[in-house]
């Protein structure tokens, strides 16, 4: 895999974890009660979740909408969520929806698929950083679900390992093993689609 | 299995890996915008609804948690000051220098975009080439004339609904706390599609609604048409339009609407719908109630279909029935 000259992007930068790792319940019902710096907790723990599950699925712009959509959705349903346990469960689950609605709705209307729609523009303008993160996205795209949701939590939103569990529910043991067969995919993936 | 080569991969510990460390740095890009939080804050979303209330404003406040957090979301990033009253401060319209704008002055994207401030309540990126007009800067409204182009406007959810308006040739654009883009022809028709919240298109005593994820178009001397998602199947699309160009001839437009009640299948596509049930043709109406309450069933256990028109009650209570799929 080539990936010499692409874009010199700053490394990204890991959210500072938020004391809402330590006390989900508090924090959700803290923002049961209104509290705002509560849901900005909220927010900021789970918005790179709920991203990455979307990006998983469909292209930038519609991602981002995804997260907006889970946190009106979130919003409307603080006093539903009971347990807290459930809360990075509820996240993931919701965005997964929220990205096949938009899917579903561009499938209904005939517009074409952002990601490659993207990669086109970016090609044809000569924007060679844009048209290869397009390219490498579509490929994990390409891969199994668990496996895209890690590697674009690890690699796209700069979570380490340890704390993609933390922030999903999911078990170290299982994060890993998904980092590193999706890892081992991806590469295979990019030197197939490598130019010749 | 995984080896201990793949430490780098899981928490960046151990000797680096170049490929994992070159996909970080083409993939940062593509992160989640981490902006400010959104609060809980649903501020003052709509002003007491006195006699004089119109029927945006009525529906703002029945949306306005929703829109107070779909437009903090949105906002999230574009404003650095928060927890203090926005709208209690003085607006001013700027662009690019900072310099304020005054009423009247015109703003012209030449050779690219142009983004105007509307104080800490929004922002207003003009595509290039769009021609805008300054016409009213105010705390309680602040009105903006499109001419040709096209705009996108973010707006706080701490705005307060109406705050923001847009007039072209063919409509008025309120925002009722929202993200919207709003484009203009030369030929006088407009468009808006709304991105989150939503929005009222208004000419004379014409009013629609346009929710996120929906759009509408507005022609010169009609006014607004009718509002459909930008999902909708063809066949409605064009029933639509054939409806909203059928202005002189009854029967043709009639037999439009029965077109798109036939091919309105899911709930975005009774958007569309609902705003017949108080179209001006009472047969329009009577087609409106069928078809809402075949598609979608009565919008309470206790509703009981209303003999003559539809009353503003009846309206909204199909509205909140049917928002929950829009």
């Amino acid at each position: 895999m080539a990936l010499r000259g692409s874009s010199p992007d700053p490394a990204p930068v890991v959210p500072a974890a938020p004391a809402v790792a330590d006390d989900v319940a508090g924090v959700l019902a803290a923002a049961r009660a209104g509290g705002a710096a509560a849901f900005e907790a909220l927010y900021r723990r789970y918005a790179p979740v709920a991203h990455g599950v979307a990006l998983a699925r469909v292209g930038p712009s519609d991602a981002e909408d995804v997260v907006q959509d889970v946190f009106v959705a979130l919003h409307r349903s603080l006093t539903t969520l009971r347990d807290p346990a459930a809360l990075a469960s509820w996240v993931r689950s919701t965005a997964a929806h929220a990205a096949v609605d938009r899917l579903r709705r561009r499938a209904r209307a005939g517009r074409p698929e952002p990601l490659s729609d993207v990669a086109t523009r970016a090609a044809a303008v000569g924007d060679e950083g844009a048209a290869l993160r397009a390219r490498v996205l579509a490929a994990i795209q390409g891969l199994p679900e668990a496996y895209r949701e890690a590697l674009v939590w690890r690699l796209v939103e700069g979570l380490p390992g340890p704390e993609i569990a933390a922030r999903t529910g999911l078990t170290p043991g299982s994060v890993r093993v998904h980092l590193h067969r999706g890892m081992a995919q991806l590469r295979a993936a990019l030197t197939e689609d490598r130019p010749r | 299995m995984t080896s201990p080569d793949d430490r780098y991969l899981w928490d960046r510990t151990g000797p680096a890996d170049p490929e994992v460390e070159a996909l970080e740095r083409l993939l940062a890009p593509l992160a989640h915008r981490a902006g400010p939080a959104p609060s809980h804050a649903t501020g003052d979303l709509a002003p007491g609804a006195g006699p004089g209330a119109t029927l945006a404003a009525a529906r703002a406040r029945a949306w306005a948690p929703f829109a107070a957090a779909a437009a903090l979301l949105l906002t999230a990033g574009l404003f650095a000051r928060r927890g203090d009253d926005a709208t209690s401060s003085r607006v001013v319209v700027t662009a690019g220098t900072g310099a304020p704008l005054a009423t009247g002055a015109w703003v012209v994207a030449e050779g690219g975009e142009r983004e105007l401030a509307l104080g800490r309540l929004g922002r207003v990126t003009l595509a290039a080439g769009s021609r805008v007009q300054v016409r009213r800067v105010a705390d309680d409204e602040t009105r903006l004339y499109l001419a040709s182009g096209r705009l996108e406007a973010r707006i706080a959810a701490d705005a307060r609904p109406r705050f923001f308006q847009v007039d072209t040739d063919a409509a008025r654009c309120v925002d009722l706390g929202c993200r919207y883009v709003l484009e203009a022809g030369e030929d006088g028709a407009s468009r808006v599609r709304v991105l989150l919240g939503q929005v009222a298109f208004e000419a004379g005593r014409r009013e629609v609604f346009v929710p996120a994820g929906a759009e509408c178009w507005a022609r010169r001397g009609r006014g607004p048409g009718t509002p459909r998602f930008s999902s909708a199947p063809q066949a409605l699309v064009e029933a639509l339009d054939a409806f909203d160009a059928a202005t002189a001839d009854r029967e043709a437009r009639r037999a439009a609407a029965r077109r798109a009640a036939a091919v309105a299948d899911g709930r975005e596509d009774l958007l569309a719908v609902w705003h017949w049930l108080d179209d001006d043709d009472d047969a329009v109406v009577r087609l409106a109630l069928d078809t809402l309450l075949a598609r979608a069933g009565p919008p309470s256990p206790s509703f009981v279909r209303p003999s003559g028109r539809p009353t503003a009650a009846d309206r909204e209570a199909f509205r909140e029935h049917l928002e929950l799929g829009w």
